[in-house]
């Protein structure tokens, strides 16, 4: 199976977390762990500049924080959904250390790691894609295959302040903003 | 860094003390295998001193779990986890040094099976510290990934290893000459050897200089922006810990330094007083040290 | 013995709510996967009807979000009789916001209120005592029948706010408002907080009417945000703008003091200072007309541009181009009330004569075949006319760049490359949606600027042109029925909106002995907060409907708990949204609260008007809809939007005007008593202005809008507090290095007013000397509300709120006087 990707257009992200809200409505999350996050980002480069960075787990081609749990309980399945078996978590979170995403979440109620499943009960069920991606108001945040969101103009792994793409080659793509300013 | 990392931090210290010491009494042992050497007759005393402190690290990691008693399950991913690794190598040093301290009370002198037994639970011992180092050296962490941190955890052996069998000797000897009220400097070998140990300790100590040198450097060239952000932790939010941690250094340096020296006013008989505040204020300095390591972690990215 | 109680208690009612929060497992992986099939959104191929039922016993409810925002919306998934989960509606023209799905914890927040209240402390103390509803009801009515007997109508103050703002609620011609006039009326506010300088503006240039076309932004090809922030408050609209971007090339350019998320997208960005936009618009009028970028077909043929206009008696000898103007200043040194447009014997535009340039004599405007004169001076009988064109010439000459950069801070190239931008893109939008911008002392000039611009330029009247401003189908010349008809009652003296708590002290212009409160955040919005507080001593009976223990409802005799949208049948028609949605109940009403008309018709029935409210929902929904065509068994199906598709607002270019042309020379104003055409006025409440008062309050602030709120809407909802926790106040590295303020550090925001506490956010992105809090942040009792902080002076044309121009001074924590 295909890897599944999440596609971020920096340019047409407004910063209103509906991506987050939705995540939390959808998963029954509470206050605490934010299994997607809305970054801002702001500096200085010839004038000040601005931007949100909608990020949940990437679902790396390589799963460092799989590779980080002592327990196994973080697992890759076919279509590239890292997912975190939560019985099997013994909460070492060594995978939070691992993941330059800041992917998995610590629950201080559960006592266990947990984080973006892509919605895989949706997937699975063939009802739909994240909820994240599919409440966002101005299609800054899509879903689909690795090969079909790397396939979009200027796409990249990596831009400003993200951690090199190397480290655990991601399945996300952004278009970054670029701003030619008067 | 959480509460709980307080477990690690005890667990590291720990353990690689426990490390540092044993290959400690390995070395000096084999260094000096035919004289009646001075902590020969404490061996078996040192020995279970280092299983104690080992296990009492083992045992404060289960703190950092937030299930301690599904630990057992620390070891599965051995495959990929270097933390998986940690635990089997530091188990299989545990029971390799439990069975070294069987051996020993059974029979004092060493057969070839406990000399065996000693390489073994040595290498096992040196994997075990590997492997502690490896889980650090996540590209998501610039302020560990880095030399510092095999610097760090191998200095922290290195430093309490060789001052705590310092200390063990000097305990010993005590103990052996206040009977015969003879100090410490009277008897060659032991000061011979409480010196060379010194002088490892001061060593270690400008490890940890090196240490620090790299967790600051990014203040210098300001990349990559994570490890910078650790170094500005380190001199921003908890320059108190960082200056505490400097002063201890030099005041164990002055220490060591006097016990090498041998004489402290002239009186050289407070030469295990002094090894032994060397030590104690090494193993404070260590605990600021590693509270450091784990404060000032700053991922990659945003 | 009633029990003492605390509202925002949580109760038993904590534990279902937990309860329900396992209803997935918190965590999805291996426990989702195998349960696929239970969580399902709406498969496009079902039927949308009412309470689409899907399998595993799911029912989906249409439902809208209420507050005065985009009207998402929203289907209410229920299983069981438990609200498992809200989403946007994805047949709807846009997709709902963090706020509108997260209305679940709304619903089942440990917050809300149960039951009925009465106050136990002293006002304001949150001493409360339960009471039931029968209790409660017979009590208020036995005194507001007792109060109406003693003084009259008069003696009634009534805020239905837009916290649920749908037609059986406090929506506009909703049926609170029936409920009052029934009642005989009461004492009301005058003008608003909103957008008086936008509709005053709009009065004045274009003679009423509004202009929204979110949905044809798509169609555009230049937006110009002005002192707007489209990406929060219209950011589910955003996709057509972007979606323009994408497949136009369109640009976008945004002015505002700050980085606003707006700005941070857009092509270019101006800073300028706050209130300074007519200066502005001013400076771009003259790039316009000195460039000759104006469209000069357009303006002769639907504005009021080629009208003839003399100055006083003899007129004046205009040289639009000469420097030697006496007097220093900006300002023409002539009172620009003494212009009179030259008048015929015609009707409509036929009345006003223009310059006819083939016949070189005066003719009515309409004439057939007239080639009207845009610039010049003509003698007739003896006094000197020339085009209002010209006269408009000569106040913009003066705006030179430089000269607007002086007074906005506008970098001068800038200003002019983006008047050519926008004069070469067609159509352009100028986004202004009851902006900050007119918020300010001069606000009906900022927006008479805009609507100049856009006229200037041809783009009134056009597909994706011309100046976008509030949305809604009532706006857009839409009609609904009040739910229950108007009776015509006595009519009561107002008070202006902004001067409420002058008034309530001042006990002006009568007093006040009860007030009732539905859905309205009066604590946290209306300006000078501290004085309406104080005004409170004055009334004798405030009654407050709510969902939650807000900060107005503090300061009640009474509070009544109301049910959120999802436990009761309701109709939202259009007010920001040309979409009209019926509003499915979805669950039993929770605790017992009970919906806003459910009180109404109560109250009604014990004041002696009853039978006319108690109802069915369907037969007052019906009554509403009567004038929109639109039937309620259509709207079962879902949203539907009553509007020509696409819309295009003055797209007869018929204005309702005096000359049925855009008016640049405005006939509105002039009768008013003000200058009948565009000038700058300085703000009077701004540091670089008032220079005395800027030696204790040196900093202006300005009030922004949040994704987390709509005014004080949604303030209790858990999830987004979580990422949104605090009142921040941005302001420049200069101004906190000064101040000794660190960035994310405590902060004080004074002024003789009051004082508000904060978080810093220093940031380059706002502009020195200006600093900017959200606005109606929490409570007047958490020191976060801004409108502590808000004049209470009103902007003189429109009587509308200037909160944007206003003085404070901001200290690290701990200087606080």
């Amino acid at each position: 199976m295909t890897q599944v990707a999440f596609f971020v257009d920096v340019k047409s992200c407004t910063g209103c977390r509906t991506g987050e809200i939705a995540c939390k409505v959808e998963n029954g999350g509470e206050i605490g762990p934010r299994w997607r996050k809305v970054r801002t980002v702001e500096g200085d480069d010839g004038g000040p500049f601005m931007y949100h960075v909608s990020m949940a787990c990437n679902h790396c081609e390589v799963p460092v924080c799989a590779d980080a749990c002592p327990s196994g309980a973080i697992q890759k399945r076919s279509d590239g959904i890292v997912v975190v078996d939560q019985t099997k978590c013994i909460g070492a979170r060594l995978c939070a250390w691992a993941c330059p995403y800041d992917a998995p979440q610590f629950s201080n109620e559960t006592g266990k790691m947990e984080k973006c499943n892509f919605c895989s009960h949706r997937i699975d069920a063939g009802t739909g894609g994240p909820a994240c991606a599919e409440a966002c108001p101005t299609k800054a945040l899509q879903w689909g295959t690795l090969d079909e969101v790397a396939k979009k103009q200027g796409a990249t792994a990596s831009f400003g302040p993200l951690p090199d793409a190397e480290i655990t080659r991601p399945a996300v793509r952004f278009i970054p903003l670029k701003l030619v300013r008067g | 860094m959480v509460p709980r990392d307080w477990a690690l931090v005890v667990f590291t210290v720990l353990t690689q003390a426990a490390v540092g010491a044993f290959l400690t009494l390995l070395i000096l042992r084999n260094l000096t295998a035919t004289a009646e050497t001075p902590l020969r007759s404490c061996a078996r005393w040192a020995h279970a001193t280092v299983l104690a402190v080992l296990a009492l690290g083992m045992v404060a990691a289960l703190f950092h779990l937030s299930e301690p008693f599904e630990a057992v399950r620390a070891v599965v991913n051995v495959r990929s986890s270097w933390l998986s690794r940690e635990v089997i190598f530091g188990g299989l040093f545990s029971l390799r040094l439990g069975a070294l301290l069987l051996m020993e009370w059974r029979e004092t002198r060493w057969s070839r099976v406990t000399h065996w037994l000693g390489w073994t639970a040595a290498a096992t011992a040196v994997t075990f510290l590997v492997c502690q180092i490896k889980i650090y050296l996540l590209p998501a962490q610039p302020v560990w990934n880095s030399l510092a941190t095999p610097l760090a955890f191998a200095g922290t052996a290195l430093r309490l290893g060789v001052l705590g069998v310092a200390v063990g000797l000097v305990c010993c000897r005590v103990d052996e000459t206040s009977r015969e009220q003879k100090s410490v400097h009277s008897d060659g070998t032991t000061f011979a050897t409480l010196r060379g140990l010194a002088l490892l300790g001061l060593v270690g100590l400008v490890a940890e200089l090196v240490v620090m040198a790299l967790q600051l450097a990014p203040l210098a060239d300001a990349m990559p922006a994570a490890a910078l952000a650790s170094a500005r932790r380190l001199t921003e939010d908890y320059a108190g810990v960082l200056v505490t941690r400097l002063l201890l250094l030099v005041v164990a340096a002055a220490c060591i330094v006097v016990v090498i020296v041998g004489k402290v006013s002239g009186q050289t008989h407070k030469l295990p007083a002094m090894t032994i505040v060397a030590f104690v204020v090494v193993l404070v300095s260590e605990v600021c040290g590693r509270f450091l390591f784990y404060a000032s972690r700053v991922t990659v990215g945003i | 013995m009633s029990p003492k109680t605390d509202a925002i208690d949580p109760d038993d009612y904590d534990a279902s709510r937990r309860a329900f929060l396992k209803w997935s497992a918190l965590f999805g992986g291996a426990a989702a996967l195998g349960g696929g099939g239970l969580l399902l959104s709406r498969d496009p191929s079902l039927p949308t009807s009412v309470a689409t039922a899907v399998s595993g016993g799911r029912q989906i409810f249409h439902t809208a979000n209420t507050p005065e925002c985009l009207h998402c919306a929203l289907l209410a998934h229920v299983e069981d009789g438990r609200l498992v989960k809200v989403t946007g509606d994805p047949d709807f023209n846009i997709l709902a916001c963090a706020r509108g799905i997260s209305r679940i914890r709304q619903l089942y927040s440990p917050h809300r209120l149960k039951y009925p209240m009465r106050r136990a402390g002293k006002r304001g103390e949150g001493q409360w005592e339960r009471i039931s509803w029968e209790e409660a009801l017979d009590t208020i009515a036995e005194r507001y029948r007792r109060i109406r007997g003693e003084d009259g109508n008069q003696a009634f103050l009534v805020f239905g706010g837009s916290g649920n703002w749908s037609s059986l609620s406090t929506g506009v011609r909703g049926l609170y408002s029936s409920f009052w006039n029934r009642f005989g009326g009461t004492t009301r506010t005058i003008s608003g907080l909103c957008c008086a300088s936008v509709t005053e503006g709009f009065n004045a240039v274009f003679g009423g009417g509004r202009s929204e076309f979110r949905d044809e932004w798509v169609h555009s090809r230049f937006f110009l945000a002005w002192g707007n922030n489209p990406a929060v408050t219209n950011q589910g609209y955003m996709k057509n703008l972007f979606q323009a971007r994408e497949e136009h090339g369109a640009r976008l350019v945004t002015i505002d003091p700050r980085l606003s998320e707006t700005a941070a997208l857009s092509d270019r960005w101006i800073q300028i200072r706050p209130g300074t936009d007519a200066a502005l618009a001013l400076g771009m009028i003259r790039v316009l007309l000195d460039e000759e970028l104006v469209d000069t077909e357009y303006v002769r043929m639907f504005t009021n541009a080629p009208f003839l206009v003399r100055y006083g008696e003899v007129g004046y000898d205009l040289d639009a181009k000469a420097g030697s103007w006496p007097g220093g200043g900006l300002a023409l040194p002539v009172d620009l009330g003494r212009l009179q447009l030259l008048t015929g014997s015609g009707l409509g535009s036929a009345q006003f004569m223009v310059w006819d340039e083939t016949s070189s004599r005066p003719v009515p405007a309409d004439t057939p075949g007239v080639h009207a004169a845009l610039r010049g001076t003509y003698e007739i009988d003896g006094a000197r006319y020339q085009p209002v064109l010209e006269w408009l010439r000569a106040i913009a000459y003066r705006y030179t760049p430089e000269a607007v950069h002086r007074i906005t801070g506008a970098p001068p190239d800038l200003m002019a490359a983006v008047a050519r931008e926008f004069a070469a893109a067609k159509p352009a939008a100028i986004i202004q949606n009851m902006a900050g911008a007119q918020r300010t002392d001069h606000g009906t000039l900022t927006v008479i600027g805009q609507l100049y611009l856009a006229s200037l330029t041809g783009n009134v009247g056009v597909l994706g042109g011309g100046v976008n401003d509030r949305g809604g189908y009532l706006g857009q010349g839409g009609s609904i029925n009040y739910p229950v008809p108007l009776q015509q009652n006595e009519p009561i003296e107002g008070i202006p909106v902004t001067k409420l708590g002058e008034y309530l002290v001042n006990q002006k212009p009568h007093p006040i002995r009860a007030m009732h409160v539905a859905g309205s955040g009066l604590l946290t919005q209306f300006p000078n907060t501290k004085k309406i507080i104080e005004g409170l001593d004055n009334v004798e009976l405030m009654v407050v409907q709510d969902i939650f223990m807000t900060t107005t409802a503090r300061y009640a005799d009474f509070v009544l708990p109301v049910t959120t949208l999802f436990e009761t049948r309701n109709l939202l028609a259009g007010m920001r949204s040309r979409y009209i949605q019926l509003m499915e109940q979805a669950i039993e009403p929770l605790f017992e609260a009970r919906s806003d008309r459910w009180i109404m018709t109560e109250l009604a029935k014990r004041l002696g008007f009853g039978d006319d409210f108690d109802k069915s929902d369907d037969e007052l929904i019906r009554h509403v809809l009567e004038p929109t065509g639109v039937s309620l068994e259509q709207l079962e199906d879902g949203p539907v939007n009553p509007m020509p598709d696409p819309w295009v607002p003055f797209a007869d270019k018929n204005f309702n005007t005096p000359s049925g042309r855009i008016e640049l020379f405005s006939l509105y104003l002039q009768e008013k008593g003000f200058a009948p055409l565009l000038e700058y006025l300085d703000p009077t409440e701004a540091p670089w202005v008032d220079t005395v008062l800027a030696e204790r309050y040196p900093l202006q602030l300005i009030n922004r809008k949040n994704h987390n709120q709509v005014n004080s809407s949604f303030h209790h909802h858990d999830l987004l507090t979580e990422i949104w926790a605090r009142q921040v106040l941005q302001i420049h590295p200069d101004d906190a290095a000064s101040r000794g303020i660190e960035h994310q550090g405590g902060i004080g925001v004074f002024n003789d007013r009051g004082a508000i506490d904060a978080q810093a956010d220093v940031t380059a992105g706002i502009m020195q000397v200006v600093v900017s809090v959200t606005t109606g942040w929490g409570g007047v009792d958490e020191k976060q509300t801004a409108s502590i902080l808000s004049p209470d002076k009103f902007e003189p044309i429109s009587l509308g709120h200037t909160l944007n121009s206003s003085m404070v001074q901001v200290a690290a924590r701990g200087d606080v006087t």
